[in-house]
């Protein structure tokens, strides 16, 4: 992902546990795209092995499986929080699916869990997102570790922002929903282009400005089943209580609101990724309008500057929303 | 469970197999559901089988995943990220194990309707396995992927027929 290497005062270990060593170098090269330097990765076949590696190995992220003979991924991490690794971080890259042990391994403190097939871009923002405050601990290491410089450098060096081609990557959004949904697994599939046979009766819309611009800088589309998932999931809702408003396809109350956050959340990314720098952009209003609604068929199919993405959260379901520039 | 064992969500089914495909091989294919089960299912060097077990009404099935030499090299060349002459036959059998793996979920999240389906772990299937698994089991569903004269093939165990 990144071009530029972030230079930490100390070695980032990761420790991938796969029984497929397959597996081990897709997860050690997506590791490797994250840009940091130096890093450390171990690998275990079980968690068994694992296990044994963690007292000298001392990771700082296990990213581990689920299934796995001896002992698997859950097992592994109950055991290591029994034996008092409560500090050691761990997200799962795992076929399993079922909303009950998924809970289980958040509630053993998983960061994030990621299903397979993935792309390698969620793999990077997952890993990125685990590690984000060890990065910022390795600056304050290195800058203890040179009091003699009057103003030491930053030990962390973020590479110069780029702007994307997309109103909003797949790496901002991702890291957006994890901070909005806090534990709760979610899977985002970018580029599945959203048109109107494929939206709900009801769809949330949200007009960005920018002061720079005149007239709406960007819009915001959120199918129904994007509102319930994203705003049940902010508002801590459980997946069943989450559900017949899903299927009633009903906009409105709390979950509204959260999404209203949500989407006012987003006018960050969209500004980073804004063309022209200093752009500024935030939301300007929100309104629910049926999928009859004619300018609704006219944004969908804009060509330009837009981003697609498929939300799916075991339990709750699948949404939709999208992103579009609409000044030139 | 029945309903969608009877009718599963065949265009979903073959989606997913070939988006699992994608990520393992790094190269598109599409899957194509075919009735000509007696005569396609044979036993391959890679035959990888996988178990399922479903949580109502305790029942099991299977997945067979039968993957050609041709593609078990473009597999694990893909995911190990090394070329052909460096991989050893323990890499192109770990690589097929995964296919299975991923294989099989994407059919198990679509033929067991509300009922929790568990898969088990993939394992090698010899011929004498293999065989047993064939004669004990009633072929419900075949995807064929192939390309360049390479054939992959996926086969849905029916449930009822598996020992336990």
């Amino acid at each position: 992902m990144s071009t530029e290497l972030l230079q930490l005062a100390q070695p980032l270990r990761f420790l991938v546990v796969d029984d497929s060593r397959a597996i081990q170098a897709i997860v050690r090269r997506a590791i490797m795209r994250c840009g940091y330097a130096p890093i450390e990765v171990e690998t275990a076949l079980d968690g068994e092995q694992a296990i044994d590696l963690v007292p000298t190995f001392k990771p700082d992220l296990i990213i581990t499986d689920w299934h796995m003979p001896k002992v698997s991924g859950l097992e592994m991490v109950q055991a290591l929080r029994q034996m008092g690794h409560d500090q050691i971080r761990v997200g799962f890259v795992t076929t399993e699916r079922t909303p009950a042990l998924l809970e289980e391994a958040m509630s053993n403190g998983a960061l994030f869990i990621l299903h397979k097939p993935f792309d390698d871009a969620e793999l990077v923002s997952v890993v990125s997102h685990a590690v984000k405050d060890l990065l910022n601990l390795s600056g304050q290491a290195a800058s203890a570790a040179t009091p003699s410089t009057p103003t030491p450098a930053p030990a962390v060096e973020e590479p110069a922002p780029k702007k994307s081609d997309e109103p909003l990557t797949h790496t901002a959004l991702q890291v957006l929903l994890m901070d909005r949904l806090g534990n709760l697994p979610f899977r985002l599939i970018p580029h599945e282009r959203m048109t109107m046979d494929k939206l709900t009766t009801h769809n949330f819309l949200g007009l960005y400005a920018s002061p720079e611009h005149k007239g709406v800088y960007a819009i915001a589309v959120m199918d129904s089943n994007a509102v319930c998932m994203v705003g049940g999931g902010a508002a801590r809702m459980s997946p069943q209580d989450v559900r017949p408003v899903m299927a009633a396809g009903v906009i409105e109350g709390l979950l509204m609101d959260k999404a209203h956050e949500f989407l006012r959340a987003a006018a960050n990314g969209l500004t980073e990724s804004a063309a022209a720098v200093g752009t500024q952009v935030s939301l300007a209003k929100t309104s629910v309008v049926k999928n009859t609604f004619a300018k609704l068929s006219e944004v969908l199919a804009k060509p330009g500057q837009r981003s697609d993405f498929r939300l799916s959260i075991p339990g709750y379901g699948e949404g939709r929303m999208a992103f579009f520039v609409m000044t030139p | 469970m029945t309903d969608n064992l009877a009718s599963p969500d065949i265009q979903a089914i073959a989606a997913g197999l070939a988006k699992a495909w994608l990520f393992l091989s790094g190269s598109e294919r599409l899957f194509i559901p075919t009735m000509d089960h007696a005569t396609t299912v044979s036993f391959s060097e890679f035959s990888y089988f996988m178990p399922l077990q479903f949580a109502e009404p305790h029942r099991t099935g299977g997945i067979g995943v039968l993957v050609d030499p041709a593609d078990a090299r473009a597999v694990a060349t893909h995911m190990f990220g090394l070329p052909v002459e460096a991989l050893a036959s323990a890499d192109l059998h770990d690589a097929c194990a995964e296919v299975c793996n991923l294989f099989s979920d994407s059919i198990a999240m679509h033929i067991g309707g509300n009922a929790d389906v568990q898969i088990g772990l993939p394992f090698l299937a010899d011929l004498p396995v293999y065989s047993a698994i064939t004669l004990a089991s009633t072929v419900i569903a075949l995807y064929a992927g192939a390309s360049q004269g390479a054939t992959t093939l996926v086969v849905v165990y029916h449930p009822f027929s598996q020992p336990n």
